[in-house]
């Protein structure tokens, strides 16, 4: 039923207010009553829901809560709730949740409705390896009507989770860092993004393992990882809805082992300590090898630059071009990743940024022909 | 208008775990209509005399300590399962105890008034599920009953409220505490619209828990300190519930209450266990826990803060008790009110509602919307990333949806080339099908062989207030549509069964109804005698005995004044 008819059969204007919609629906009640006229009172009821649906309850909460509103004890509650979260502490969260005054102002705080609350504790609950089902049938089995969608995506989050966790060893802040973002945006393909940003972002050398393998198991993430670890590269937003961690070391930020390069640094330093016989400028030389080689083996410094150009790799191999892709990569680094990756190399070639080089598109222009 | 002599009468029935009762509105006014013996409610009780013929009511509720093995309470809380009880020689299921309770009923009606009962509306628990109303509305049929609809307890109760306050305005809560089962209700009542907006509720939590608990507690003091297991043996046990049940009732308004068991072992000692209501109290706080669930979840569905409420109404015999008017204030920081006699305004809310449903212009100004208490569905698979989650239930119809309503929704094919499409329909609020109730299931065919997606089914329920639901489904691109009608009659106890049954019940030897008053005081004071000790045993037990040599003169009034001289004593004795 649209608008027009139902404000027809309740007899209103276009801008009744639900305080006349009700009054107006009252009225009809009594001429139309379930008891009596079943298919009068169905009709007049569909128009009453349609209208009220839009009406009283379309103002859009804000579910951000550093979003500025009074501080009362209410949204202290539900400070202290999203700072446990922050710390890892799932099972005070859970815990604090579950006394009902948690509830209320979390209720307060998350669209203000308690499914919505609970959605995003479910989640943090699954993140905190409560198997899935216990954790939700558990904790909440009357905070959502069975088709809400929210449900249908904790299960399916939930097995993912499980999927996840026992394919690649991920660390634990990682789950902290998902977690967060979960309780922040509830869509998880974005949740896990953020989570994935915000630990690559903390610890590069740890992450880039993890983030690879992953990426092979959910590769509908990549594009919008890509976009994150864009936006955290580029610029620190203000507006970030999340804290951002302590600003890395350069060092640690950009390390990745390999083995090649430091150990011909080692064995160059122990050849010319072998055949330098007391060379004064050997002596010098020789520590500034060994040191240079130490340093490589714990990492070889990876820019970012190369590392996007990795999850661009990934992102087309699984055919998920996102946006914004390429557009901040330099053509050379392009071609230098390309060569190993001929669909990057494609792509360079597709958006233009490898004509600038001078150089020729290998592959020839082809007709797409519908199979 | 008055009601047509020819016409006979519609009443409301509220068929209780304890106690059940009929009421009818007559002349502006909502009437209980008194039993055989003159008393407002009649237990919901049955047993079976030595010579096979059955008693219903007072009388049997009275042999409960005296004959426990022939005789049945509580049977509603079984409705809608397959258990059933062997009483006197004779099996019956509790939709056939149910209807001895309510033929009684509708008999004294047709005495008490003189006319035909035509049509009952009956009351069940908010939270009974479709199991249980099925079971409702066979005990209904084999009864020989003409009932169409069933409604929730909490808005019969509301019901009432609303025709006794026409004008008022107010945001309540329904409590119903009742013997055996929980409910709670959110509405609106405005100008005599009353519109439930939620309602929650546990089946199996009534006062008779707390009895049990209490019954529990008792048997375990009563081992350690006299070294008797009061729980061993059928009738000592059913003492110990009358014993129970009688220091529960006092503890509504003394501080402390006696346990007294009297007959014990083969030397009848006589024990004695003093209790303290603090102490009780702590015993009854796990329920008392259980209540705050289904408050907590109706007021979540209705989305309400618990400050909203402008007042909350107790109803439910088991709401006298103290410890039920201190939840409620601790949980809505305001009194409850008992506007309406607590045991009655059920049955009188079921009157309303009868009369609401003949368009009876005593009730022309007053409306009342109701809700579905539990969401209706089938079973669909969903696709998340790589992986395929099956048996999850999409509600169609969520509870909580003012009836009657019709819904909606889309389906769409999962393989490639599927041709048909296997649908159960369920009732429940999990999200995995396993843990709801399966009401039914159809099978769609005939759909065009598409890949998967393609095709699209729309599933359309529609349900209305006698629980008739009617499931449609099309499909999109042929336009072909397949209809399955699940009614109440159609389930649960087969047709043939309750034919059974009704012949069965026919076949029952029943006290004759003149001699019912006799009956229920010899079954009283024996009950009594086998409770108490000491001068009032001794002197109990001459007056019964008079009594007995006076029923076989058979002199009507020599009878009455003995009978009547019987219960003045065992009031006394009571009061005592």
């Amino acid at each position: 039923m649209d608008v027009d008819t139902a404000l027809g059969v309740l007899g209103l204007e276009p801008d009744a207010d639900a305080r006349a919609i009700k009054r107006a629906y009252h009225k009809l009640l009594k001429r139309h009553k379930p008891d009596s006229d079943p298919e009068g009172f169905r009709r007049l009821r569909e128009a009453y829901e349609c209208l009220t649906d839009d009406a009283p309850r379309s103002t859009p909460p804000d579910p951000q809560w550093t979003s500025p509103r009074p501080v009362t004890q209410r949204t202290l509650n539900a400070v202290a709730v999203h700072h446990a979260l922050d710390e890892g502490r799932f099972a005070d969260a859970h815990a604090m949740v579950i006394d009902a005054r948690w509830a209320d102002a979390l209720l307060d705080d998350a669209d203000g409705s308690y499914a919505e609350a609970t959605y995003r504790m479910g989640l943090a609950a699954i993140l905190d390896h409560r198997p899935a089902y216990e954790a939700i049938a558990a904790a909440y089995p009357d905070c959502f009507s069975p088709n809400d969608r929210r449900l249908q995506v904790l299960l399916a989050v939930g097995r993912e989770w499980e999927h996840l966790r026992s394919t690649a060893r991920l660390p634990p802040q990682f789950h902290a860092f998902v977690a967060k973002s979960f309780i922040v945006d509830p869509q998880p393909r974005i949740a896990l993004a953020r989570g994935l940003a915000r630990w690559f972002w903390n610890d590069r050398a740890s992450a880039m393992r993890g983030i690879l393998t992953l990426l092979t198991q959910y590769p509908s993430v990549a594009s919008v990882l890509y976009d994150e670890v864009r936006a955290l590269d580029d610029a620190i937003s203000p507006d970030m809805p999340l804290p951002l961690p302590p600003q890395p070391t350069p060092a640690a930020r950009l390390r990745v082992p390999t083995l090649w390069t430091p150990l011909v640094l080692v064995v160059a330093a122990l050849l010319i300590a072998v055949f330098s016989e007391g060379n004064v400028a050997a002596r010098t030389f020789i520590p500034v090898l060994l040191v240079g080689g130490g340093l490589g083996l714990i990492g070889r410094p990876l820019s970012n630059a190369s590392f996007r150009a990795r999850l661009l790799s990934s992102c087309l191999a699984h055919d998920q071009p996102p946006a914004t892709l390429g557009t901040n990569l330099g053509p050379f680094r392009l071609l230098r990743e390309g060569l190993q990756n001929d669909a990057l190399l494609e792509y360079g070639f597709r958006i233009g940024r490898l004509g600038r080089l001078g150089l020729d598109d290998p592959s020839p222009a082809q007709e797409t022909v519908a199979p | 208008m008055t009601l047509r002599k020819d016409a006979g009468v519609r009443i409301g029935i509220d068929l209780g775990t304890t106690h059940s009762l009929a009421a009818v509105l007559m002349n502006g006014r909502t009437i209980i209509i008194p039993n055989r013996l003159g008393e407002r409610l009649t237990p919901s009780a049955v047993s079976v005399d030595t010579l096979g013929r059955v008693l219903v009511g007072a009388p049997a509720k009275a042999r409960e300590v005296t004959h426990p093995k022939d005789t049945v309470c509580n049977f509603k809380r079984d409705m809608g399962t397959e258990r059933s009880w062997n009483v006197g020689g004779k099996t019956m299921r509790p939709e056939s105890l149910s209807a001895l309770v309510l033929s009684d009923l509708r008999q004294s009606v047709e005495e008490h008034l003189g006319q035909p009962v035509l049509e009952a509306v009956v009351t069940v628990p908010a939270y009974f599920g479709e199991d249980q109303r099925r079971a409702t509305q066979a005990a209904c049929e084999i009864a020989g009953l003409h009932v169409e609809r069933i409604i929730n307890e909490p808005t019969a109760a509301a019901l009432a409220y609303g025709f006794g306050n026409p004008e008022r305005e107010a945001k309540l809560v329904v409590l119903d505490l009742g013997g055996g089962t929980f409910d709670v209700s959110v509405l609106e009542v405005t100008d005599g619209i009353i519109e439930i907006i939620a309602s929650a509720g546990d089946a199996r939590l009534g006062g008779e828990d707390f009895v049990e608990v209490m019954m529990e507690r008792c048997r375990q003091r009563f081992l350690a300190s006299d070294a008797i297991d009061l729980g061993a043996h059928a009738d000592l046990s059913a003492k110990l519930r009358v014993a129970c049940e009688r220091a529960k009732r006092s503890l509504s308004s003394a501080e402390r209450a006696s346990v007294v068991v009297t007959g014990v072992g083969p030397s009848a000692k006589t024990l004695t266990l003093e209790v303290g209501r603090d102490e009780v109290h702590g015993w009854w706080a796990p329920l008392l826990q259980r209540m705050q669930t289904p408050v907590r979840q109706a007021l979540k569905d209705a989305g309400w803060l618990r400050g909203a409420v402008d007042q909350v109404l107790l109803v439910g015999g088991a709401t006298r008790m103290p410890i039920v008017s201190d939840f409620v204030a601790s949980v809505f920081n305001k009194p409850g009110v008992r506007e309406l006699p607590p045991d009655e305004a059920i049955a009188m809310g079921a009157a309303v509602q009868a009369a609401l449903k003949a368009d009876d212009a005593q009730v022309e100004d007053l409306v009342v919307t109701d809700i579905a208490p539990f969401s209706l569905g089938v079973n669909h698979t969903t696709e998340y990333g790589s992986h395929q989650v099956g048996g999850l239930f999409a509600a169609i119809l969520e509870r909580g949806t003012v009836l009657p309503a019709s819904r909606s929704h889309s389906f769409s094919t999962l393989h490639d080339g599927q041709r048909m499409v296997e649908f159960s329909v369920y009732q429940g609020e999990h999200a995995l099908c396993e843990h709801n109730t399966k009401i039914g299931q159809y099978t769609v065919q005939g759909i065009p062989p598409s890949p998967a997606g393609q095709q699209v089914l729309d599933v359309r329920f529609s349900y209305d207030l006698n629980g008739l639901l009617e499931i449609e489904t099309t499909v999109r691109s042929t336009g072909e549509t397949h209809v399955l009608v699940l009614d109440r009659s159609g389930r649960g106890m087969s047709k043939a069964e309750i034919e059974r049954a009704r012949t069965a019940m026919a076949g029952l030897k029943f006290h004759p109804r003149e001699a019912l008053p006799n009956v229920a005081a010899l079954e009283r004071a024996e009950a009594m005698f086998a409770t108490v000790t000491g001068e009032p045993r001794a002197v109990l037990g001459e007056v019964l005995g008079s009594f007995r040599a006076c029923l076989e003169t058979q002199d009507p009034e020599v009878i009455r004044q003995h009978r009547e001289q019987l219960l003045a004593l065992l009031q006394t004795i009571r009061q005592h």
